[in-house]
């Protein structure tokens, strides 16, 4: 059919110069003039214009800022590389997960993954539980020689058996944290890693630093070159794995920091009411309940402009 | 014999030679029954909607091929889709778009970035940085180092790709 029948390659190059030059501002009357003139002169000409409208009118129906997003060029350019390494792989039969490396694809692949809001375990084939925090992603390999981890994003807390044939091990991008028998749970940050250990002992790798030995109790960051001891958890730390969060006289900033992991969206906390005292335990299933039961039992008001857009101000 | 039947029994035959060995080369390499299981599905589904049968020597590599861009493809959904739903989470509830409207928009990213793929680096920068930046030709020619006639170079260039992708595929 006619209307569907290719169009001469010359013939798009041309469409696509005028249509180039239409991007570039304002024609010059003796432009104008030539590009009225390419018009007439052939009917291809004018299907190819109509083609290319047409594709303006696509590009024209994402808004710039999602576009921009989604598309973005510096990571995007790494992404695609390594999509095409990724592609040479699976042809000549490489098993893939080297390349497994760049965000922000990578998250496909993880075994296990939760969306904001979302509180999971799974069990995996060696008994281990696997608590995964809201919006977090991990890879799981587990091989004849050793049980690895890969954290992706978020947070996750094991609560594993000894193996001394197949030591377990959390992969974050800062290094390794290698676990004796224990229950911990290991948070990608972004800048480094954090590691809570309730129960036994582990060992933490950064990834060109020397290795550290934590016992029950320790809590510590660490990037690719050092480590930091920080002050403990406590045992309420590991309360969302029962999807609650426990305050036990907790400042309210902390807790509206740690309760903003658990909604998509804004929430903010007004530093004037920062410093109050909060005290209860607080099902993670309702985060609107939650913001509820904090104006009922603070002198705090929340104004939410939207579901997604929440302040948490000193009552007037 | 008519095309359609044709086309059933060469499936049915290339389905009872080869999908056994297809989803374990996916197992393989994807590290997962389920989705090996699935892929293997829709490469064959896929086949039969392209009409287009490989030959006997060539099968196997023709139904890889095939499968290897059908998960390529689902990387890049996944990817998109993500990347898109976070750049909307922001959104106050009024402004954010409707599941229609999402759906639309998301096939359209799908395509854009298949255009995307087709230019090179600088091609690609001058495209992203006219469409979705705003700036003018002038100021691409600055950002990137280049001359405004070799910016507008890259631009036709760009336009091309991307008329190639909706109609020449």
């Amino acid at each position: 059919m006619k209307h569907d029948a290719p169009i001469a390659p010359a013939i798009v190059e041309q469409a696509s110069e005028w249509l180039m030059l239409h991007w570039g501002g304002e024609l010059r009357v003796e432009q104008r003039h030539a590009f009225a003139q390419w018009q007439a002169a052939d009917e291809e000409h004018r299907r190819a214009w109509q083609r290319l409208q047409h594709l303006q009118h696509t590009l024209g129906g994402v808004p710039a800022d999602s576009a921009r997003a989604v598309l973005r060029d510096t990571p995007d350019t790494q992404r695609r590389a390594a999509l095409k390494l990724l592609g040479a792989l699976l042809m000549v039969g490489g098993s893939g997960y080297l390349v497994r490396r760049s965000e922000p694809w990578q998250a496909a692949f993880a075994e296990h993954r939760t969306a904001t809001g979302e509180i999971r375990y799974v069990t995996l084939s060696d008994g281990t539980r696997l608590d995964l925090n809201s919006d977090s992603a991990v890879d799981v390999r587990f091989s004849a020689t050793e049980r690895r981890i890969r954290l992706i994003r978020g947070e996750i807390l094991l609560t594993s058996g000894h193996d001394a044939l197949r030591p377990l091990i959390v992969e974050t991008a800062a290094g390794d944290v290698q676990a004796l028998g224990t229950r911990f749970a290991v948070r990608e940050l972004g800048e480094g890693s954090r590691v809570d250990l309730y129960e036994g002992r582990v060992r933490v790798t950064p990834m060109h630093g020397a290795a550290v030995q934590m016992n029950a109790g320790d809590s510590l960051w660490f990037d690719q070159r050092q480590t930091l001891a920080l002050p403990a958890v406590g045992a309420n730390g590991s309360s969302w794995t029962e999807h609650r969060l426990i305050a036990e006289r907790q400042p309210l900033g902390e807790f509206v920091t740690q309760l903003s992991r658990y909604r998509p969206g804004l929430l903010r906390c007004d530093p004037a009411v920062f410093g109050l005292l909060l005290t209860g335990v607080f099902p993670l299933n309702d985060t609107d309940a939650i913001l509820a039961a904090l104006e009922r039992s603070l002198p705090v008001h929340v104004q939410a402009v939207t579901r997604y857009w929440v302040t948490i101000k000193a009552r007037v | 014999m008519d095309t359609a039947t044709d086309g059933q029994q060469q499936l049915h035959l290339l389905y009872r030679d080869h999908h056994g060995w297809l989803q374990g080369w996916l197992r393989k390499r994807l590290g997962d029954r389920e989705h090996a299981a699935d892929v293997a599905q829709d490469t064959f589904l896929r086949l039969l909607v392209s009409g287009r049968f490989p030959g006997d020597k060539e099968s196997r590599s023709y139904l890889a091929q095939i499968a290897r861009n059908l998960v390529i493809d689902q990387w890049r959904r996944l990817r998109i889709e993500r990347a898109y739903l976070e750049s909307i989470a922001h959104l106050p509830e009024p402004e954010s778009p409707s599941l229609e409207t999402r759906a639309l928009i998301l096939e359209t990213l799908m395509q854009i970035d298949a255009m995307l793929d087709r230019m090179p680096d600088n091609v690609r920068r001058a495209f992203l940085l006219s469409q979705f930046e705003g700036l003018s030709y002038a100021q691409i020619a600055e950002r990137l180092g280049v001359t405004i006639s070799s910016v507008q170079k890259y631009m036709t260039r760009a336009i091309v790709a991307c008329y190639q992708v909706v109609y020449e595929e």
